[in-house]
């Protein structure tokens, strides 16, 4: 990855998301996801404390229990829809990239409701974000 | 082995029992599920010293049932309370959906509900030593709506003096709302906003307020539950319905979804601020179709946050640091500090005993259920709770079974004394004094009604008149006889007239014993049609007379039985009238009657008659119909034909009709004279909301109503009814409220009342059109010159 300005925007978004996911330090976490928009976001959650593991599509995805952080970079509704069926009890959901009007039915009683999770929605970032970005991006390259 | 699979290895073999015990079907699931219960109970009881407890519960023995049954218990095991209940709460939106298995429920029937209750702690088991006997306590956990509940030693919590058993009963529903709210992480003074106003909605409102939430509205789909709402602590109460307010200008901070319905979520997401949070804690059973994730949550930094109560831990966890009875203490100190009142939420205290009508309302939709309770104080205590022992067969339960036969059609019928419904419905004036009567008309009915004036305690037969000296004669016995109106009507001895004559003659008669200043007793009907009605009743209020009309089969006992019943609320509102009548009568009767006594053609005419066998003998059980359900008809529509009568006889002898009461009942009565083989019988079938009267040998009845005697769910006869002379007891309460001074009960107007329907009737017939009662009684009256 290019450890460069042009990054800053999108580390921004990943910082903003490890932000609403109020990381807990240690935790497992599973990205799912490929690309420089999901290496960012790694880069941001693993720096809030999050142990994460990188997985390109759904076949990749751990046994539920494994982790209680699951992070969506995709924005493909059946991946996020995988998420929600596939995630262990009270696990946090984070939902980072535009779905780009694609729709999905869902039963959230059964996923949501009834295991107790938490669905994440991770907008634009505000200039917090960014500065914040900056000094990561800042970190690592000393 | 576990229960489960003790179960799943008996199944097989009670089935092959049950058949050859030839058991009906409908019964089969219900008792096996019975039996194993049972069986399992005495196991665990043989195991502690064979010590069991008798209770009862709330059974739902299929989807859209649910009866009382018998419920048996081992005495309480290590680690274990047994508490007998006070209150038990019902959770209206998600037992409604239980009971009528709606999309995404699985429950098994026969099924047990409940979820949360309060009540006192009767034994204690080994282990327990913060509990005592005697200790109020309140059930944190699902338990049963039973009169009994082993309860798990960690759930079963103290209850301070300062909490009443009905709110305390909450504990469980409490816990499940506050874990939600606590989800929602709602900090002082953030706007929240509830979208449900259920039970656990305006329990949500009730602890936001308590969490610190600055203001909080309520969204629901109607105002219905707007003062519920505003009372429980809602600063604002918005009605979708009228749609006067754009939910998303809300900005909640926390939104709690609890509503039961799909559709709903979008509506709590719309009325969330940006990077607000959204509780799912009703059970939106059912799919979203079509969601944009991105729309839904992610642009708007919307937080779903799932909140089910099993999610809550038993033992904290840093990831879920509040445990059960962490939140089941925090719970009880808001109810010790009065901050949290669901009481003030419960509009019913249910007899469990009608459990089964509850249930049938609340799966019908009653949206105005809200907060219910089943007060277990309503059973005698020998019902709610005694002990009992392993060896004590549980008799009932192969009775009580076939209650839960679908096709048992009311055939298991009950036979237990019913004081309240059979006795006093022989009873006879006891006032003193005697009416003299003058009998004007002696043929087949006027022998009949001088038979009953000399039954009856309080009246006398002083005069006979007919234009056929034979028959006033033959009646008149040592009494005054003559061919003349006017002799009888002129003598001073005669204090009321009861008139016999054909239909025609009711009019002019009536109206010279009304001018004579006599009292009348009108053989019914009141006249051959309701213009000559209308102006015999004038007659009779100018001279100031007592008029009554000669409706005598309503003091039948079964019929003044079922009135009671209607009474007593145990039909509740009457939804359907169902009356069939059959006669078969001889040819010979149009011309002359059922005795012979007089040969006339008059039966057979349409002018003199009024009409055939609705009027002639039907008009008996269109009064009856109107006193025990004690309301009017308002529409009818009709068919009527002459089918078997011999020829030249104008008068229908089969009618049809339809037709609509004024509390909304819909009604059909059928009559027909030509019945081979079914010389009258009479069936009447009242049904009710509550219950169902059949009045058709044996008399019986079907309620879900609680009453001195009686098993909800269950057919009950109505037993030995003592015998009536029916025309005796008419006349005699007619002679008594004369000599009291007080209106008869069949007075002028109930005479005139179903003279107006069978006017109502006939013109339907004749037109092929609905009438209105009502109209016809305009008609009439203005007929009549009023």
């Amino acid at each position: 990855m290019k450890a460069s300005a042009e990054c800053v925007p999108l580390l921004a978004r990943g910082v903003r998301a490890a932000s609403r996911a109020r990381v807990v330090p240690g935790e497992n976490a599973v990205l799912v996801g490929t690309g420089e928009f999901a290496e960012v976001a790694r880069i941001a959650f693993a720096e809030a404390g999050a142990v994460v593991t990188m997985v390109p599509g759904i076949d990749g995805l751990p046994a539920p229990a494994e982790a209680s952080l699951l992070i969506d970079a995709t924005g493909d509704p059946e991946v996020i829809l995988t998420l929600l069926e596939r995630a262990a009890k009270t696990a946090r959901i984070v939902l980072m990239e535009t779905t780009r009007g694609r729709t999905v039915d869902v039963d959230f009683y059964r996923t949501v409701h009834l295991r107790g999770l938490e669905v994440i929605g991770v907008g634009e970032p505000e200039p917090t974000d960014v500065a914040a970005a900056e000094a990561l991006l800042a970190r690592i390259r000393a | 082995m576990d229960t489960d699979a003790l179960k799943a290895r008996l199944r097989e073999p009670m089935r092959r029992a049950m058949e050859i015990a030839h058991v009906p079907p409908g019964v089969r699931p219900h008792l096996q599920d019975r039996l194993l219960r049972s069986g399992l109970a005495r196991v665990r009881a043989a195991r502690q010293g064979g010590r069991m407890w008798r209770g009862v519960e709330v059974y739902w023995p299929r989807p859209g049932a649910a009866d009382l049954g018998l419920l048996e218990l081992p005495a309480a095991g290590a680690g274990e309370v047994l508490v007998r209940s006070a209150f038990t709460v019902v959770s209206p939106g998600t037992e409604r959906a239980l009971l009528n298995l709606l999309p995404g429920i699985t429950a098994k029937f026969p099924f047990r509900p409940g979820y949360s209750g309060a009540g006192t702690v009767i034994q204690v088991g080994r282990g327990v030593t913060d509990l005592r006997v005697g200790d109020r306590v309140a059930c944190g956990e699902t338990i049963p709506h039973a009169s009994l509940a082993l309860v798990r030693h960690g759930r079963a919590f103290p209850i301070g003096n300062g909490v009443s058993l009905e709110d305390a009963a909450f504990l469980h529903l409490l816990v499940i709302v506050q874990q939600g709210v606590r989800k929602g992480r709602l900090q002082p003074g953030e706007r929240l906003v509830v979208v449900g106003a259920g039970l656990l909605g305006l329990l949500a409102v009730q602890l936001g307020r308590c969490s610190g939430a600055g203001a909080v509205t309520v969204v629901a789909a109607s105002s219905a539950k707007r003062e519920l709402a505003l009372r429980s602590g809602a600063a604002r109460f918005i009605d979708l319905q009228r749609g006067d307010v754009e939910v998303s200008a809300l900005g909640a901070d926390v939104v709690i979804e609890v509503t039961g319905s799909p559709e709903a979520l979008a509506v709590a997401a719309r009325a969330a601020r940006p990077g607000g949070r959204v509780v799912l804690l009703g059970s939106t059973r059912g799919i979203n179709r079509g969601v944009d994730f991105d729309a839904l949550v992610r642009r708007r930094e919307i937080t779903l946050i799932g909140a089910h109560i099993s999610t809550v831990p038993d033992v904290p966890t840093p990831a879920a640091p509040y445990s059960y009875a962490a939140e089941a203490r925090t719970a009880l100190s808001l109810l010790e500090a009065q901050q949290v009142r669901p009481s003030l939420l419960v509009q019913e205290h249910v007899d469990p005993r009608e459990a089964g009508l509850f249930y049938r309302r609340l799966c019908r939709g009653e949206r105005d259920i809200v907060g219910a309770v089943f007060d277990w104080g309503c059973l005698d205590e020998r019902e709610r709770c005694r002990r009992s022992f392993v060896l004590v067969p549980p008799r009932d339960l192969l009775r009580k079974g076939r209650a839960y036969d679908q096709n048992d059609g009311g055939l298991s019928v009950l036979s237990r004394p019913l004081p309240w419904l059979t006795e006093g419905l022989d009873t006879l004036p006891t006032t003193k004094g005697v009416l003299r009567f003058a009998l004007v008309g002696c043929g087949g009915m006027g022998a009949r009604h001088a038979q009953a004036l000399r039954a009856a305690p309080n009246t006398r037969l002083v005069a006979t008149m007919d234009p056929n000296a034979a028959l006033a004669r033959e009646l008149a016995g040592d009494a005054f006889w003559t061919t003349r109106l006017d002799e009888v009507l002129a003598r001073p001895d005669v204090d009321a007239v009861l008139v016999a004559t054909p239909n025609h003659l009711h009019h002019p008669v009536g109206i010279a014993a009304a001018r004579a200043g006599k009292h009348i007793v009108m053989e019914k009907p009141l006249a051959h049609d309701l213009a000559h009605a209308d102006e015999l009743l004038a007659a009779c209020r100018a001279a100031n007379v007592v008029l009554s009309v000669g409706y005598s089969f309503r003091y039948a006992p079964e019929i003044r039985a079922a009135r009671r019943l209607v009474e007593a609320g145990l039909v509740g509102r009457i939804l359907s009238v169902q009356l069939a009548c059959y006669w078969d009568k001889p040819p010979s009767y149009y011309g002359s009657g059922y005795t012979n006594r007089v040969h006339s053609g008059w039966r057979a005419r349409r002018n003199q008659a009024g009409g055939g066998v609705m009027l002639m003998n039907m008009s008996h059980q269109l009064d009856q119909v109107r006193y025990i359900v004690g309301q009017d008809v308002t529409h009818v529509t009709a068919a009527e034909g002459t089918l078997d009568a011999p020829a030249g006889v104008a008068v229908e002898d089969v009618i049809s009709v339809a037709c609509v009461f004024q509390g909304g009942a819909v009604g059909s009565f059928f009559g027909t004279c030509f019945a081979r083989g079914l010389e009258n019988q009479i069936d009447l079938r009242i049904v009710g909301d509550a219950g169902t009267i059949v009045l058709e040998r044996p008399y019986r009845f079907y309620t879900q109503r609680a009453a001195p005697g009686v098993i909800p769910g269950r057919w009950h006869s109505f037993g030995k009814l003592p015998p009536v002379d029916v025309h005796a007891a008419y006349l005699a309460w007619f002679a008594d409220a004369v000599l009291s001074g007080r209106p008869p009960e069949i007075d002028g107007a109930a005479g005139r009342a179903v003279q107006a329907w069978m006017e109502a009737i006939y013109e339907a017939a004749e037109s092929g059109r609905t009438v209105a009662v009502p109209a016809i009684t305009r008609v009439a009256s203005a007929a009549s010159g009023r």
